[in-house]
């Protein structure tokens, strides 16, 4: 489980912070190819579907 | 089996005109278990399938607790992985993803699917060995499994290696390619493997690295994963204080990495410090400002302050072994 968050870089970028249970950090790059933003993004569409 | 296809195999078993170890033959990544940045003994999360051990190297397990360690190989293959499993065990996976644009080559061909394998209990225990493929172009997160064959118990030998294989035509798409072993029956046992190779053809031949070298196949895993350190008292990059209780430097990755990485990063008060004159104010992780996938731009926030523009080396306190800095563009 992975609680997200955003913040912007210098360059005016999106960065997404991760933290973990453990309490470490993961920072995803806004980056279609990177799997750790496809999961992030993934997790976005489930928790904004429709509940059943 | 053609003519030329037996010349072959003869020709790299004896290691006559076809030389025995060809880079780049075999498709699978640290398939001879060579690299374990991430971590050479670790137990792992019931039915969370990760990357944990050896690179590249993708497990998943359910039921029990289960033990992932690096061991001594065979056949002139230095490392294997053992995966140690307790009563309970219903299943495990050991996967290798390939990227689309390298599993092209593979795709629609007979390639043939080799491995050694040591169990030190063999009875009821069944391996199901096959191709998969992601949903979406490199996205792993959704896959189909396709099983081209089984390894019996009958095909083990506990307690000693055994070399299987098996040929079938891989499938095609567009997303990507990679190849598993689904390990059924372990119950409370141990079983070691290395020497994964999967090469264009219907003979398994004698292993080689897909980098060719312990350094080409080192390039070829930091491609995926950098740990860049781990553990007490390691250094990480130069830094210069921007403001007096903020730091930024620029690290360069060892090799172009897939996709621009994420950074993994452990986050414990006074684990990290910045050595710089007159003192080293500590700080608990690290940000992430500008990055690609060659370098990134890291930042610390500092726990004391010190001079704006002075300049000094950041690296792992002695505070905890748990102390982990990685990037990763995993599959």
């Amino acid at each position: 489980m992975i609680t997200y968050s955003t913040y912007t870089n210098s360059n005016g970028d999106t960065v997404i912070q991760g933290v973990r249970e453990d309490g470490s950090n993961i920072f995803i790059p806004t980056d279609p190819a990177n799997s750790d933003y496809q999961a992030y993004l993934a997790t976005l569409a489930a928790n904004s579907a429709p509940q059943g | 089996m053609s003519r030329a296809q037996l010349t072959s195999t003869v020709e790299q078993s004896n290691g006559g005109a076809v030389p025995p170890v060809v880079g780049g033959k075999n498709f699978i990544a640290n398939g001879g278990m060579d690299i374990f940045q991430r971590s050479t003994s670790v137990t792992i999360p019931n039915t969370t399938a990760g990357y944990y051990a050896p690179d590249r190297f993708f497990f998943y397990s359910n039921g029990g607790s289960t033990t992932l360690s690096r061991v001594t190989g065979t056949a002139g293959i230095t490392y294997a992985t053992q995966v140690a499993t307790t009563t309970g065990n219903t299943q495990i996976n050991i996967e290798n993803r390939l990227e689309y644009q390298q599993a092209q080559l593979l795709m629609g061909k007979t390639v043939t699917f080799s491995f050694y394998v040591n169990a030190a209990t063999t009875s009821g225990v069944s391996i199901a060995v096959g191709d998969y493929y992601p949903s979406a172009l490199d996205n792993w997160g959704s896959v189909t499994f396709a099983q081209k064959g089984t390894i019996s118990a009958a095909q083990l030998s506990a307690g000693n290696w055994v070399r299987q294989s098996v040929t079938f035509t891989a499938d095609t798409n567009t997303t990507g390619l990679g190849f598993y072993l689904t390990i059924t029956g372990l119950g409370a046992n141990t079983l070691q493997i290395t020497g994964w190779q999967v090469e264009i053809g219907n003979v398994a031949t004698p292993f080689s690295r897909a980098g060719a070298t312990l350094q080409g196949e080192l390039a070829l895993c930091q491609r995926y994963y950098w740990a860049v350190a781990t553990g007490t008292v390691q250094p990480i990059l130069n830094m210069a204080a921007q403001t007096t209780t903020s730091a930024e430097g620029i690290i360069q990755y060892p090799v172009t990495m897939r996709t621009t990485p994420s950074l993994a990063v452990s986050n414990t008060a006074g684990s990290f410090a910045l050595k710089v004159a007159g003192g080293a104010p500590q700080f608990p992780t690290f940000t992430i400002d500008i990055w690609n996938n060659n370098c990134a731009s890291m930042v610390a926030t500092l726990a004391t302050s010190t001079t704006v523009g002075a300049g000094g080396i950041a690296y792992t306190t002695s505070l905890s072994a748990s102390t982990f800095v990685a990037f990763s563009s995993e599959l």
